[in-house]
């Protein structure tokens, strides 16, 4: 079972002691910690087949090879894509930063508009905010209401006024946890298509690691994601990009160099026609290409439909256990869009102490061994939007538990005796 | 560490702090904000008449507990020391002021901010002369 003893058991970091309490790891919208198969599967990839990729004739090249190329098959696979769609990257700050190198760059012009909006990680907001100002487009935000979520009266009002090529959006909001509709987003943008097409980008940083995804039924054209906060070690994501855009030539390479190319002649150089090549230059992370296909591997034998499941229930045991307590203000949805429909929230509970600074609020959780964060969790336009100057988040994963929610409720119980 | 930072004595400081509110009449102004966390201190320093000496300073600020605590207890030891005192005033010496033996990285941030913003003030107000 999902947060049990035994899932726990398997990362084992937590196993840890902070202050001479247990750990109560309540920080992973920020980074999730690693199962021992992930550490496994690098530590063995070192250990066995390390070896550069391609054009080696020798057997660790050969095999090297072979665990790129079937690590890069299942985690293309576990986003339900064709492997050419998915372009590895660092992380999903770096995959948004190749579409406006390899598309926006590309395709936009003077006068285009850039939609995105005010919940916003600073990953999905200043890249736009800097492709605005090197091609001439128009940066637009749709604004959010009071509990956090997306105005989409005013993208619809935004589709039809203005000349969009670019919505760029977050999938699941990481302060506020709002799970944006898509299939509601999508409708719009449809209603609103013109002779030029309007593409669709999804910030995936904290829906991969909560939610089934299905790359080919979500169809967006690109979809971003971090491998670190998905079970899989730091420095590894990915760019999911429609491959229509890949084959027509719209997406084009970012980055240039070994590996990339068909053949260099002093006076030209031609790329190669494979799409996994011709976005792959120098040498990968084989190893943490390895680690991420691991824990897809893991994850998928946890089913994410359970994965979502468990984290629901962490969400709304969070919300109830922290509405009693009454220096604490919950920010987010709290109650379900419609009646009758579940919360559209995921992954995290984020608040504000009314008597102490979020700062504070962490520091005195972490003497009671529970890591949680504070500040303005990279969304600035949304924390200055509400007035929020630091906001306090606790966050899960598929090794947390009920037990975790109350360890944090009674840390903030503490935080109520030093600042009563 | 953290039990040692949230000693009574430390909120009860931050709570009810010296020096609290602009001061009038005051030669400089300054602000500091710690972009880490949207913590924001103003001071305002009153100089004597050879503009070498602090004789006077009030503040305003948002922040945590450490930050606003730090400030307050920095407000009433710089009166009267001279500008160059000022300068060489350090993340050891607050430590000290504030009874604390140990203090993370992030939270030396918040321990430092209205030290930042005295020298930065008093730094401004050398360049002008």
């Amino acid at each position: 079972m999902l947060g049990s003893q035994m899932i726990k058991s398997q990362f084992p970091i937590l196993s840890r002691r902070v202050n001479d309490k247990p750990l109560v790891y309540l920080d992973n919208a920020a980074t999730s910690q690693k199962p021992q198969v992930v550490i496994d599967a690098i530590s063995n990839y070192y250990t066995q087949h390390n070896s550069n990729v391609h054009r080696g004739v020798h057997r660790l090249s050969d095999e090297s090879t072979r665990v790129f190329e079937e690590s890069r098959n299942s985690i293309a696979s576990f986003f339900g894509a064709e492997s050419e769609e998915l372009i590895v990257t660092r992380n999903a700050t770096e995959a948004i930063n190749g579409v406006a190198y390899g598309w926006a760059a590309q395709n936009l012009q003077a006068g285009d508009v850039i939609v995105t909006s005010l919940m916003e990680h600073h990953a999905n907001f200043v890249v736009w905010q800097e492709v605005a100002k090197r091609t001439g487009a128009k940066l637009e935000f749709v604004g959010v209401d009071d509990q956090g979520r997306l105005k989409l009266d005013e993208l619809r009002q935004k589709l039809e006024t203005s000349p969009v090529k670019l919505v760029a959006l977050v999938h699941v909001s990481n302060t506020t946890g709002t799970v944006n509709p898509i299939k509601k987003i999508k409708k719009i943008i449809a209603n609103n298509q013109k002779e030029t097409p309007i593409r669709l980008l999804l910030d995936g940083a904290q829906s991969a690691p909560h939610m089934p995804i299905n790359f080919k039924q979500l169809d967006v054209d690109f979809y971003v994601f971090s491998g670190h906060k998905m079970l899989a070690p730091m420095g590894v994501g990915g760019l999911l990009v429609k491959k229509e855009l890949l084959e027509s030539g719209e997406m084009k390479p970012w980055l240039f160099g070994g590996g990339m190319i068909f053949s260099v002649l002093p006076e030209a150089t031609e790329y190669n026609p494979d799409l996994v090549e011709r976005f792959t230059a120098g040498t990968p992370d084989v190893a943490s290409i390895v680690g991420l296909a691991a824990a897809c591997e893991y994850l998928k034998t946890l089913e994410m439909r359970k994965v979502e499941q468990h984290d629901r229930e962490l969400v709304l045991y969070a919300i109830e256990k922290l509405s009693r307590i009454p220096e604490v203000k919950i920010i987010g949805p709290v109650t379900p869009a419609q009646a009758g429909q579940s919360l559209d929230r995921l992954g995290s509970v984020a608040f504000i102490h009314q008597t102490a600074h979020a700062h504070d609020v962490s520091q005195i959780l972490d003497s009671e061994g529970v890591a949680v964060r504070s500040g303005h969790h990279c969304t600035m336009p949304l924390h200055t939007h509400f007035g929020w100057q630091a906001t306090t988040r606790a966050s899960f994963s598929v090794y947390s538990s009920k037990t975790d929610v109350d360890a944090l409720v009674k840390g903030l119980e503490k935080i109520s005796q030093v600042f009563k | 560490m953290s039990d040692d930072l949230y000693r009574e004595t430390i909120v009860t400081e931050a709570r009810h702090p010296q020096n609290y509110g602009p001061l009038e009449g005051a030669d400089i102004n300054q602000s500091y904000v710690n972009p880490s966390c949207g913590d924001s201190i103003n001071v305002y320093v009153k100089l004597d008449s050879a503009k070498k000496k602090i004789i006077d300073l009030g503040w305003e600020g948002n922040g945590c507990v450490v930050s606003m605590a730090s400030m307050s207890f920095l407000s009433a030891k710089v009166k009267g020391m001279s500008l160059e005192e000022v300068n060489q005033l350090t993340s050891d010496d607050l430590q000290r002021i504030l009874g604390v033996e140990e203090i993370t990285p992030s939270r030396e941030k918040c321990m430092m901010m209205g030290l930042m913003a005295i020298q930065k003030a008093v730094s401004v107000d050398s360049s002008v002369k």
